[in-house]
């Protein structure tokens, strides 16, 4: 007679379920995590090209300008600042919650914009020149993790001397 | 049936157990299973590839740090020779530079960051004074690594008033 063939055991089969989906569990997991890598790896090189890009820009303005202003909100909270030297065009900066604007206008005409993007959840401040001092700053923090009550971490700080190319005011 | 000593087999079903309690129960027939060193060795296998990966992952976090870094202290410089611009000329000396400190920022990022200002005359005319901002700080294995370094020169004669 031929013996009865015997199967898996019921033990057997929950283990090898159990083994199975611990490993694909954690296949999950290293697969999401490299594909954040991933992405964030590709905004984290777009963002620092933009800044860098933006520094350079901002500290050009800020070097030819010959005052700076504050723009405020109809709250009166700080989004910008405006570079302004007679004869020139005046330059605005405004942070619009993903990206920091540049407007050039001459006499209320705008004759140039354009856009520099951070890494999401950023936030931008702008500090005018204390008293006697002649450097602007903007500081970029990054959004706290979600769920904490922590306030925004600083991240980058590019400073201008306002009218360093005009030394005459720089001296004084 | 051969003996098969020092094999334990994993899965040995009550069934068999059972069904065979009369007989001597290591002669018993048994089904090919695995062997405690064949799951080890996939679990072994498994477990070297899982880790593997992890590392990996944890070594892009770093190289992204580290990037970030870079960035910041880039900027920082940056930042100093800023604050240099506006020191007037004739105050431009290494004993006011070496009174720009560090920032929080700079400080918060940049573990053991040192800064170091140096003002040398250059041979220049009109005089020129040479500023080198230099920016260091330690690396994740504790050393200091290549320097975050900004050269700019100032005239004497610069551009006055409007």
């Amino acid at each position: 007679m031929k013996p009865h063939a015997r199967g898996m055991t019921l033990v057997e089969l929950l283990v090898a379920i159990t083994v199975s989906s611990v490993i694909m569990c954690g296949s999950g997991v290293l697969l999401h995590g490299m594909y954040r890598a991933d992405k964030e790896t590709r905004l984290g090189v777009a963002a620092d090209a933009s800044l860098a890009r933006f520094a350079l820009q901002f500290r050009r303005d800020a070097h030819a300008s010959a005052e700076v202003m504050a723009l405020s909100d109809a709250e009166g909270r700080t989004i910008g600042m405006a570079f302004q030297c007679p004869g020139q065009p005046a330059v605005e900066y405004r942070w619009l919650g993903t990206s920091i604007v540049r407007v050039t206008s001459e006499s209320g005409q705008v004759i140039h914009r354009d856009a520099f993007r951070f890494r999401p959840g950023d936030r931008v401040t702008w500090q005018l020149p204390a008293a006697g001092s002649a450097i602007v700053a903007v500081q970029i923090s990054q959004a706290p993790p979600r769920g904490t009550e922590l306030d925004a971490i600083p991240r980058q700080r590019i400073e201008a001397a306002v009218g360093r190319l005009r030394a005459g005011r720089v001296a004084s | 049936m051969m003996r098969r000593f020092g094999a334990f087999h994993v899965a040995r079903s009550r069934r068999d157990r059972n069904t065979r309690l009369g007989e001597t129960w290591l002669r018993a027939r048994r089904r090919p299973a695995f062997t405690v060193a064949e799951s080890l060795v996939a679990l072994v296998v498994l477990g070297a590839a899982a880790a593997l990966l992890g590392q990996l992952l944890g070594e892009l976090a770093q190289q992204r740090r580290a990037a970030d870094q870079q960035t910041l202290a880039l900027q920082q410089a940056a930042n100093a020779m800023e604050q240099l611009a506006v020191i007037p000329y004739a105050d431009l000396t290494p004993e006011r530079a070496a009174t720009l400190g560090l920032s929080d920022l700079a400080r918060q990022h940049l573990p053991g960051a040192q800064l170091e200002i140096a003002i040398v005359p250059a041979p220049d005319a009109p005089p020129a004074k040479q500023i080198q901002v230099n920016l260091r700080w330690l690396d994740r294995s504790g050393r200091y690594g290549v320097p975050v370094q900004m050269t700019a020169w100032r005239h004497q004669q610069e551009r006055s008033g409007p």
